[in-house]
């Protein structure tokens, strides 16, 4: 008995000192590491909107419910960006969002930018984790010569054109990972889809397909 | 054994990855490419180091402050002990790596805090650090980290060169160069540690 109590004492204190140095370090570095991810994310935004000036962030409120239906506090959170090109936020040049997508192996994270009638003005992933080699190389952005995936075959495309290669679309989709491309061409459609209606963006008359 | 054998047995005649087979899971994921191969190998040394040391220390405080009995009792709770001090630096490791080095830790990923259940740490730690000085167990990690890291940066040069026809990120053959896919994908690893291991067997046996 006597032994129980001291091992336990002699672990609890490794323990504790464990948990102070992890707490002091947690601290030191938190700051930075948000940091590192809003400058992803205002990278990202430079990226594909390379003519705005200010992009203020239009942002939801979310209730979060408990089980019986109460809301229990509201969570915020950015719907999408919006990207003047003045400083006083006068002349509105488009949109920004960003777009969520299954792919093969990870989820992949992408920041689209479009014009104010609904033309993608360019395309950055900002996180996968597919395949190396061949569902990883969506980030790249290569200039678009016609028979090779590339970030830039994006630009000005609309709603409708969002569709891969395989499925009778236009996306060139990457040698071996349709998944992916797949993934990231079907995320940016729904996303625009599900924005149409909240951008004060013309709704085109659908062709439909024979 | 002199400190510079220490060092040195890690690096070629019990290196981790080659010779004791120690640590292979994390060698055949992130060997895609030299720079993976470096920042593991880099964080690995670092949690390496960190435990043997501190590791060391802990049996030597105890073997001071406390009885001969009270040594065995020990005994009985060195792996968790083990554990904490290991898991503590690998989540010191994790935090600094994505604070300063977001890029980096990315493209490791689950691979940096998976450095817990790395073998090659509990390993030294239960069978070096343990039984050994401080001077000794810092130079037998600093060995076996090194040579951890010349090992995946061995098989990380040879994968990246045939694969994506890199070193270092550099371009090296030009545009027309069709990359062997198979050799950054799972199946590479194997081939390319196997390869490596059938070399260093082959040399051995033509010393004898």
């Amino acid at each position: 008995m006597h032994n129980v109590i001291r091992l336990s004492i002699i672990l609890a204190f490794i323990t504790l000192i464990a948990a102070f140095v992890l707490a002091e370090i947690y601290n030191i570095t938190k700051p930075r590491i948000e940091e590192q991810k809003l400058a992803k994310t205002q990278e990202a935004l430079k990226y594909v909107l390379p003519d705005a000036q200010s992009l203020p962030p239009v942002k939801k409120k979310i209730p979060v419910k408990d089980g019986k239906g109460n809301t229990l506090y509201e969570r915020e959170e950015i719907v999408y960006y919006k990207a003047y090109s003045d400083q006083q936020e006068q002349n509105l040049i488009g949109y920004a969002f960003k777009a969520y997508g299954t792919g093969y192996s990870s989820n992949i994270e992408t920041m689209v930018g479009i014009d104010t009638i609904g033309r993608i003005t360019h395309i950055r992933i900002i996180s996968q984790k597919e395949t190396p080699g061949l569902g990883a190389l969506a980030e790249n952005s290569e200039p678009f010569k016609g028979k090779k995936w590339s970030t830039q075959q994006f630009i000005n495309k609309q709603i409708d054109d969002l569709k891969v290669d395989k499925d009778g679309g236009t996306i060139v989709s990457i040698t071996g990972a349709t998944i992916t491309s797949r993934a990231i061409t079907n995320s940016i459609k729904a996303k625009m889809q599900e924005l149409t209606g909240e951008l004060d963006i013309p709704i085109q008359e659908t062709v439909e397909e024979d | 054994m002199t400190l510079v054998a220490e060092f040195i047995k890690g690096i070629y005649k019990e290196n981790p990855v080659f010779r004791l087979a120690l640590g292979l899971c994390p060698v055949l994921a992130v060997s895609t490419s030299i720079s993976n191969a470096i920042g593991m190998g880099a964080a690995t040394t670092f949690v390496l180091l960190s435990s043997n040391t501190i590791i060391s220390l802990l049996i030597l405080f105890f073997s001071k402050i406390l009885s001969e009995e009270g040594q065995k009792s020990i005994n009985k709770i060195r792996i968790p002990m083990f554990i904490v001090v290991i898991a503590s630096f690998v989540t010191i490791v994790e935090m600094v790596m994505s604070a300063y080095f977001p890029a980096l830790s990315e493209s490791l990923g689950i691979f940096i805090p998976l450095i817990v259940v790395n073998c090659i740490i509990l390993g030294r730690a239960e069978g070096f650090a343990s039984k050994n000085s401080l001077v000794f167990s810092v130079m037998d990690a600093l060995g076996m980290g090194i040579g951890f890291t010349l090992a995946l940066i061995a098989i990380a040069a040879f994968r990246e060169l045939l694969g994506s026809g890199q070193l270092l990120g550099v371009n090296l053959f030009g545009g027309d160069y069709k990359p062997v896919l198979l050799m950054i994908l799972p199946p590479g690893a194997f081939l390319v540690i196997g390869l490596y291991l059938g070399i260093l067997h082959w040399l051995d046996a033509r010393k004898k």
